[in-house]
């Protein structure tokens, strides 16, 4: 017997494909009505989706942005503190130098010109300068009016050779005779357990301390207690051009 | 159930993603049934062509070519694993 077999027929689209398939053209025909009766429907409904990763993005730039915009925010609060008070620092110095200014005098002759550690300057009587008043390089004690003439005075600087100056030395203050030692520079007598380097710096009193030099060289002999203790002044009796006279009877 | 998921992504993603990534889940949907571009395709024009700004309906164009790649990687992939 023959056997007969029947071949099914492959079907193009099985009738679940089928009905599927309509109801997606069913719901693409609905869409296509839609968008012709109004047609901007579903770019005005669905654009902000599309662009949520954008706003997401910006939205994490802008806040690191902001978080670094606040870091630079407070450094430059922290920078205009700092000007301020350098500021108000500053001004408080102009104040002081305004207040301490004293009577300006011109050198006519230093060092070698005139006598050694002594200076001639072009203030006298006549502009309000008397003996005994102290003069400043620069806010740097320089010396003493020794001697006034109408229009010039005689200025004895503390580096004279033999004059003594009382004053500090070093951060702990430690007290010496400055001993002039000519040419703007000093000489000290110190114990040699006092703890005086080189480099510390030698102050003279006045309104406060005014430093006056540093010290450049300390010897001393191995038998003896004492050192010697040399010191560079900062205001060089040879270049000066003007100096400041003030009232003040110290140092 | 990947079929399913792919499918429903890739019909959705005209509405809520951006047009790269309806290609990709398109693409990706298509490997396992290959008419699906070709609708996402169609469902995009539906949705968003404008005669004046193109001449061509792209999304239909893009939804073809994205069927029939992957219809030939499916039959080339079943080959494969028949061999």
């Amino acid at each position: 017997m023959k056997t007969q077999y029947f071949r099914k027929p492959k079907r193009f689209v099985t009738p679940v494909q089928g009905v599927a398939i309509a109801g997606a053209l069913g719901v693409l025909f609905i869409l296509l009505l839609i968008r012709l009766i109004v047609p901007g429907f579903f770019v005005t409904m669905f654009s902000p989706f599309w662009h949520l990763g954008n706003q997401l993005s910006d939205a994490s730039a802008l806040e690191e942005s902001t978080a670094s915009k606040l870091a630079r925010l407070k450094s430059l609060e922290a920078e205009n503190e700092t000007l301020r008070n350098e500021n108000r620092l500053l001004k408080a110095n102009v104040e002081e130098d305004t207040f301490e200014q004293g009577i300006i005098a011109g050198v006519i002759a230093r060092p070698p010109l005139a006598p050694y550690d002594v200076l001639i300057v072009g203030a006298g009587s006549a502009d309000g300068v008397y003996e005994g008043m102290r003069v400043f390089s620069r806010h740097i004690p320089v010396g003493v009016v020794e001697s006034v003439a109408e229009r010039s005075s005689r200025i004895v600087l503390f580096s004279t050779t033999g004059k003594t100056t009382d004053g500090w030395v070093g951060e702990k203050r430690h007290p010496i005779s400055l001993r002039g030692n000519g040419a703007g520079t000093f000489e000290a007598d110190v114990a040699r357990e006092s703890g005086v380097i080189e480099g510390d710096q030698v102050y003279l009193p006045g309104a406060g301390s005014y430093p006056v030099g540093v010290v450049v060289k300390i010897e001393s002999e191995p038998s003896s207690p004492r050192a010697v203790v040399s010191v560079r002044p900062f205001a060089n009796p040879f270049t000066m051009t003007s100096v400041s006279i003030l009232a003040s009877p110290s140092p | 159930m990947m079929r399913i998921v792919f499918s429903v992504a890739a019909f959705l993603s005209p509405f809520f993603f951006p047009f790269p990534l309806a290609l990709i889940l398109s693409c990706v949907a298509g490997f396992f049934l290959p008419a699906i571009p070709l609708m996402v395709g169609v469902l995009v024009d539906v949705l968003y062509y404008v005669p004046e700004a193109s001449l061509l309906p792209l999304g239909t164009l893009s939804g073809v070519a994205l069927a029939v790649g992957c219809s030939v990687v499916r039959q080339f992939v079943k080959a494969r694993i028949i061999t």
